[in-house]
């Protein structure tokens, strides 16, 4: 095991320095234009371009950039220039807005996704299954950036049930918190809620043919016990794999579109605001803070994973 | 449907409405008396889908012009991401040891990034900066830029799974008969193993055009993808969702283009996966299994957006 979690860190930072890399690459060496115009903005002034230029030490070696970058980032000196503000600070204070979207889109999917797989999974073949089944396809395949504006339209402007976007924060006023999060909650939340059905069921069926499952029937537990206890147990752990990692790429996927839909102020509307403008330096540290917080997310996911299975680690070594 | 709905009584009222125009305002003027908007079916006989409310143009010829964009973008994505990936998997899967090493731990590496972030960043840095490789030169606007990142960060998806085939492939008798005769590595494979390929490659291509599609509108939806002059669906969701509340169809047609677009090609692989190859989807599973058995990673997702 302590193999395995030594080899998972490594990979993972082996990771984390392969975006760093990229971010550098692309953002300072590839473009044809003078990289600190690019920083600086559309309406720069040449002032403000040539400090950034000795901000930056774009006259160094690559190396010494990529370093002297790498310390703005983890000191939060990386700012953005128009206004002057650090992009640290940015991304914290949108972090209550965006795990506020996530989570709460979390709970709506893995509740409905595991109560539908199941359903569907106990009466298979049945018409609810099939009902089910078609369900959940069209969730897979309604796109964000068609399922936001089709809430919108409908819940927000005409029946004018739901705020049209915004985010309350929860500390202000809990209700309007919820009642400003429940669109987006399900826009983020439908397509995984389609998919974690079709994933459930499918493993219930197969574990439903396992011999532990004829031998629990036999010594004779209900067939609910059986359904509970034995089937729906054994069939949760690849699901709850599943899950940890799509919450980070929700996070640094659908959740950018869905806040930049809903004007939700969070890291990832920040991100959708940034590319607006054209500001290059905000864009910069989302995607590497993001990309830390998820690959950190996915490792801590691998190394939960292989404990709860020991084919995982047993496997990767007999591989090697 | 004769009486007119909610969109157009709105656009009545208002003949002057301010519209937020590639980030700067501008005053749009309704025609006196035709409302801009759906027209279902021509109820002013003019356009098809109605106009869009930016310069009255018909918002039936936009999709399709935008369409061209999307379609362009997703197959050509995925056409370079499938030839890098059969050339990475044939060399992986046959040649084994450090090459496989170092490819695998290429690939690995891209698939476990969060791709979109990743995508999004490269993508804006590309449309500031354009983009300069020795004598590869590519402006700011161009269309290539979503492009090549897109097939360059969708290429573990078939790469991965190639690979694994590759693998099985080789240990085949026919493999090593060839090698006997005396076959070069190239001419085993390229000649005997990539044919046996092919209806993986297919297969895997008409999903990875899906895939590709959503990835741009994804990009294009947020700015970082096709940029003006050029338009592509997801460019039009952005304009559309500022003028949701007037003229909802303008985000919700372009909307439903990709949906169906994805939904469609998804279902021509599934179809193309029975048809090729009975017994194609057992071997593809067991060929995602073999690749996940060897690299114990993650399961085989896609970009899901």
């Amino acid at each position: 095991m302590t193999r395995f979690i030594a080899r998972r860190l490594a990979g993972m930072i082996a990771v984390l320095f392969a975006v760093s890399v990229i971010v550098f690459v692309v953002f300072m060496v590839l473009p044809k234009q003078n990289p600190a115009q690019t920083l600086a903005g559309k309406n720069a002034t040449p002032l403000l371009v040539e400090n950034i230029e000795q901000e930056w030490g774009f006259d160094d070696s690559l190396p010494q950039q990529y370093l002297t970058m790498m310390k703005k980032i983890f000191t939060g000196e990386l700012v953005q220039y128009e206004p002057r503000i650090p992009v640290s600070d940015q991304v914290i204070e949108g972090i209550p807005a965006t795990f506020s979207l996530t989570i709460g889109a979390a709970v709506i999917w893995l509740f409905f996704g595991l109560l539908l797989g199941y359903l569907s999974a106990i009466r298979a073949g049945g018409w609810l299954d099939r009902i089910l089944t078609g369900v959940s396809i069209a969730g897979i395949s309604i796109p964000v950036f068609l399922l936001a504006p089709v809430l919108i339209y409908f819940f927000a402007n005409k029946l004018e049930i739901f705020p049209n976007g915004l985010y309350v924060p929860f500390s202000e006023d809990p209700y309007e918190w919820m009642r400003h999060l429940i669109l987006p909650w399900f826009t983020l939340a439908l397509l995984s809620i389609g998919f974690y059905s079709r994933v459930l069921r499918s493993n219930m069926l197969d574990v439903m043919n396992e011999d532990y499952v004829r031998t629990a029937r036999a010594k004779g537990l209900s067939e609910r016990q059986v359904m509970t206890r034995h089937v729906l147990r054994n069939s949760l752990i690849p699901v709850i794999t599943l899950f940890g990692l799509d919450f980070g790429a929700t996070i640094a996927g659908t959740a950018i579109i869905t806040e930049a839909i809903y004007s939700i102020d969070g890291v990832g509307n920040y991100a959708a605001e940034a590319v607006a403008k054209f500001e290059l330096p905000p864009i910069m540290g989302v995607a590497l803070y993001g990309a830390f917080f998820v690959v950190l997310m996915n490792t801590i996911v691998d190394i939960v994973y292989a404990y709860l299975d020991p084919r995982v680690r047993l496997g990767e070594s007999a591989s090697q | 449907m004769g009486e007119p709905r909610g969109p157009h009584r709105a656009n009545q009222e208002h003949t002057v409405d301010t519209v937020t125009v590639d980030g700067e305002e501008r005053d749009v003027v309704t025609p006196e008396g035709k409302p801009i908007g759906p027209q279902w079916f021509g109820a002013d006989g003019e356009f098809f889908l109605g106009a869009d409310s930016r310069l009255g143009r018909d918002e039936m010829v936009r999709l399709m012009y935008g369409g061209r964009t999307s379609l362009l973008v997703g197959i050509t994505a995925a056409l370079i991401a499938t030839l890098l990936a059969i050339v990475l998997g044939l060399l992986a899967g046959y040649f084994r040891g450090w090459v496989d090493g170092l490819i695998a731990r290429i690939l690995d590496t891209i698939w476990s990034l969060p791709v979109f972030l990743i995508g999004l960043s490269v993508g804006i840095a590309l449309a500031v900066g354009g983009l300069k490789i020795g004598p590869l030169e590519l402006s700011s606007g161009s269309i290539w830029n979503p492009i090549l990142i897109i097939s360059i960060f969708t290429v573990p998806y078939i790469a991965r799974p190639i690979r694994g085939e590759v693998l099985a492939l080789s240990e085949k008798e026919f493999v090593e008969a060839a090698i006997a005769q005396g076959a070069s590595p190239l001419r085993v494979m390229f000649g005997e193993i990539l044919p046996n390929l092919a209806s993986t490659v297919i297969v895997f291509l008409t999903l990875m055009i899906a895939n590709s599609m959503l990835f741009e509108a994804g990009l294009s939806f947020l700015g970082a993808g096709v940029q003006p002059p050029n338009s592509s669906w997801g460019t039009m969701i952005t304009v559309g969702v500022d003028l949701l509340k007037i003229q909802p169809l303008l985000a919700i047609l372009p909307g439903l283009m990709i949906m169906l677009t994805v939904l469609s090609l998804n279902i021509i692989g599934d179809a193309l996966r029975d048809a090729l190859d009975p017994r194609g989807k057992a071997r593809m599973d067991a060929a995602l299994q073999f690749e996940a058995q060897a690299s114990a990673n993650r399961p085989v997702g896609e970009v899901a957006l």
